[in-house]
């Protein structure tokens, strides 16, 4: 057996490892890569897999993102499982087959090792190229930590290729913090995965074949029918909303790990101010939360897993009655002088019952900056005396204090 | 019944004065069959300076057979030779009258038609002729090699357009285990019809104009892990195969993906309505390169594409035109038969509108283009490049732009130039011809 044949075993990897081997566990028939840091290393490991024979996927090297994401459209057509991961301008060189994929529904799966975005030009962390894209058909998961990147690659495919859902999705991780930063991971064995993905094998699905000559895309359809298209994506995004709990239940109970769908809920149940986050930081916010609870402030953490679709049910249910918000935001929106998840919350206050909750926004770990406890204290702090009625700045660009 | 048959082509205009060779040879062989006549006729008007010869074109439905009150001319449904029954002619001149090609011999004072019967396949005029002015069109040849149509009729391009004739042609080629790709462009107009009507019967897909090889490349790739061998030909514009889709084309090249990628060359983006592209000519008029005040038509000569992608070292490249399909069949042929790589050919596709000329002169173009060398017909095969096409008497490039009204500001400056790059272009490919 090969010594980096790590399936059922306990180790210290870093997040593009660990990714890695949530691909190879799901065993993809065409992967396509093309280097940019931070993911690179995830698609490295793949062909040292390849190499030493632990899966056997056509390997296509093309000479850029675009080309990548066109060869998993041309084989996903075809009826294969594909993988492919990029970064930053990767992402945005890719967008004309980046908007093809959503648009033909193709079940494809794609890490995102996220980082800012020109300009200025910075080999840093970030989330801005991912959720740049947030409007462009993808289901998009935001992980925290390098075991949630495997786990939430495994369960990707279950939900891309369910016949209800039938979308490409995004497994989306901090450059850096979790690409290069090793932890302890659990990685499942061969069967367990085999046996979780199992369901999807009789799963119907369109495929492209001679015997059954197909055209697509369709060229300037009518506009009935294109209204038609868009209608039935919108409901399919709908759908994989309650399917993504779902499967995440089906994971716990056979992998013993369970990351709450679309949203993770930490010590909500009470709470009367809740932090709301995504991605990394959402661990150092944890432990304040956890500090804060020994001082008896009734705080909670809601971490966003599914930033698209956006999981608006759950957290109206979870965020009605609450006192204040604090919304800590990794990315920014020119538009409005905010982060994208404070548009998002501010979007679901309308639906919970009055009096409704204060809302702040907290711009912070952009350009690679690191989100330390200190900086979620003072979110914590400010969200609360929000709550106790005293006046506060609706949004804070924390790293500029 | 099939409606390709072979049938003689006579070169235009170019019998010595005063030449019978033809028609005495053809008497010659006639009488040794014990009939008197020939079926084939030179024409000297030293007036017009017409110098030709004029025989039968065995047409596939032939109107001197619907006239004939006999029922004396048939078309062999094997060989598709046109034959009169000499012993049920009566001599009318029905047949004589009704042919608009002048191809029947017909003898007043004999009360006898006559024709060429093609010397039941195997023409002896094309033996003699001393200018090697005649020769036998092998459609046979063709047809043999022919699939079933995918295409419906009828399609939404422009009436006259030869990107149709000539996908046509390469789908009948290719056969039907064929997955089609196109781009945004005039020829999707085809590959996936209109709105949710399709007129194609192959399984066909159009990608972004960024990504049809790596698409390509997706579909064979998956299908060879499948253990299925399936051909990936692609059909695309020169805005996509030389501009904006040039990087993918060049890097599914480098991988040498197994895939036949052609592009038909209108030499513009015609289909968003007539502007410039990499391949526009130099001096050519578009829309981005107009032919007024201060501009006269594009600055730059085109991108020679083919050559770009020969350098790619892959194992087929060729140059193809509609018009020579013999020629363009051997290249298709050779294009499929490489199993471990990429073929791409490049196929001067002529634009109506875009560049000015009449309906029903396409393949006038396509011929002024090759006749000229401003198109030259060649092929690169592993590492060997040939001229499939020598023009013997390249005309001069006025030929050509005098065709077209995209050239039709060209003063003589521009034209030379023109000429110029034409001649450094074609010795260029002749050099390599020589060289490897």
């Amino acid at each position: 057996m090969s010594s980096i044949d790590l399936r059922g075993q306990i180790r210290v990897l870093d997040g593009n490892r660990a990714g890695a081997y949530g691909v190879l566990l799901c065993k993809p028939d065409v992967i396509a890569s093309y280097p940019i840091t931070p993911q690179t290393p995830l698609l490295e490991t793949l062909y040292k897999f390849e190499a030493e024979g632990l899966f056997d996927p056509e390997m296509v090297e093309p000479e850029g993102e675009n080309s990548a994401m066109g060869t998993l459209i041309g084989a996903c057509a075809a009826g294969g499982r594909t993988f492919t991961a990029t970064s930053s301008q990767g992402l945005s060189f890719m967008n004309d087959a980046y908007l093809l994929a959503a648009g033909n529904r193709f079940p494809i799966v794609m890490a995102i090792g996220m980082r800012e975005q020109v300009s200025p030009h910075g080999v840093i962390s970030g989330q801005q190229d991912a959720v740049l894209v947030k409007d462009h058909g993808w289901i998009q998961i935001y992980t925290e930590s390098c075991q949630e990147i495997l786990d939430s690659i495994i369960m990707a495919y279950r939900l891309a290729e369910d016949e209800d859902v039938l979308l490409p999705v995004n497994v989306c991780y901090e450059g850096f913090y979790l690409s290069h930063h090793s932890q302890r991971v659990e990685i499942p064995r061969q069967e367990e995965v085999d046996a979780f993905l199992a369901p999807l094998k009789g799963m119907n699905r369109l495929k492209w074949t001679l015997e059954e000559p197909m055209v697509f895309s369709s060229y300037t359809v009518p506009p009935e029918l294109y209204t038609e298209y868009r209608y039935k994506m919108c409901m399919a995004h709908q759908r994989a909303k309650a399917k993504f709990d779902e499967i995440d239940r089906e994971f716990a109970a056979k992998f013993g790990r369970s990351y709450g769908g679309q949203i993770e809920e930490y010590r909500t149940e009470d709470a009367e101010i809740i932090i709301v986050t995504m991605g990394c930081s959402t661990g150092t916010a944890k432990v304040v939360v956890d500090r804060k609870r020994d001082e008896g402030v009734k705080v909670g953490l809601v971490k966003i897993r599914m930033f698209r679709p956006s999981p608006k049910e759950r957290l109206i249910k979870v965020l009605n009655g609450k006192k204040a918000i604090g919304v800590i935001d990794r990315n920014v929106c020119y538009a409005w002088n905010c982060g994208h998840n404070y548009i998002e919350i501010k979007t679901v206050l309308s639906d919970l019952d009055r009096p409704l909750p204060v809302l702040l926004d907290f711009i912070a770990g952009l350009g690679g900056a690191d989100i330390t406890d200190k900086h979620v204290e003072k979110v914590v702090e400010r969200t609360i005396d929000a709550a106790k009625g005293k006046t506060y700045e609706p949004v804070t660009w924390l790293s500029l204090e | 019944m099939e409606t390709f048959f072979d049938t003689l082509k006579i070169e235009e205009n170019i019998c010595p004065p005063g030449c019978g060779v033809c028609r005495e040879k053809c008497t010659q062989v006639q009488r040794s069959k014990g009939k008197n006549g020939s079926g084939i006729h030179e024409f000297h008007i030293p007036d017009l300076g017409v110098h030709m010869a004029n025989t039968c074109n065995q047409c596939s439905e032939p109107v001197c057979l619907d006239a004939c009150p006999s029922g004396s001319i048939s078309k062999d449904e094997k060989d598709g030779i046109v034959r009169i029954d000499e012993k049920r002619c009566l001599g009318c001149g029905l047949c004589n009258l009704v042919c608009p090609y002048g191809g029947i011999d017909y003898r007043a004072d004999e009360k006898k038609a006559f024709k060429c019967d093609l010397c039941d396949g195997s023409p002896e005029c094309v033996n003699v002729c001393p200018v090697k002015g005649i020769s036998l069109m092998k459609a046979r040849s063709i047809v043999g090699y022919f699939h079933e149509d995918p295409l419906l009729k009828g399609s939404s391009l422009c009436v006259g357009c030869p990107a149709e004739t000539t996908l046509r042609f390469v789908l009948r080629v290719m056969g039907k285990d064929t997955f089609l790709f196109g781009a945004p462009g005039c020829a999707t107009n085809v590959i996936n019809g209109q709105g949710i009507k399709c007129m194609i019967n192959i399984p066909s897909h159009m990608s972004n104009m960024t990504t049809v090889p790596s698409t390509m490349t997706g579909v064979k790739r998956y299908y060879r892990r499948l253990g299925k061998d399936v051909k990936c030909v692609a059909f695309v514009g020169d805005g996509c195969a030389t501009d904006v889709g040039f990087q993918p084309l060049s890097g599914a090249a480098e991988r040498n993906e197994n895939i036949i990628f052609m592009c038909y060359d209108n030499e513009g983006y015609m289909n968003t309505g007539i502007q410039r592209s990499s391949t526009t000519p130099y001096g050519g008029w578009t829309t981005t390169t107009p032919a007024m005040g201060r501009r006269k038509g594009k600055k730059m000569a085109s991108k020679n594409v083919p050559l770009i992608m020969a350098a790619h070292e892959i194992p087929y490249v060729a140059t193809a035109v509609i018009g020579y399909p013999e020629d363009f069949l051997n290249k298709l042929l050779k294009a499929m038969a490489v199993k471990d790589g990429m073929s791409y050919i490049h196929i001067l596709s002529p634009c109506i509108l875009g560049w000015g000329y009449s309906i029903p002169a396409s393949l006038e173009v396509i011929k002024a283009a090759v006749e000229t060398n401003y198109f030259p017909l060649w092929e690169y095969e592993r590492g060997k490049y040939r001229i499939t096409y020598e023009v013997k008497n390249p005309k001069p490039i006025t030929e050509y732009t005098k065709l077209l009204k995209k050239f039709a500001h060209l003063e003589k400056e521009e034209i030379d130039e023109l000429q110029e790059i034409v001649n450094r272009r074609f010795n260029r490919i002749k050099r390599l011809t020589e060289a490897f």
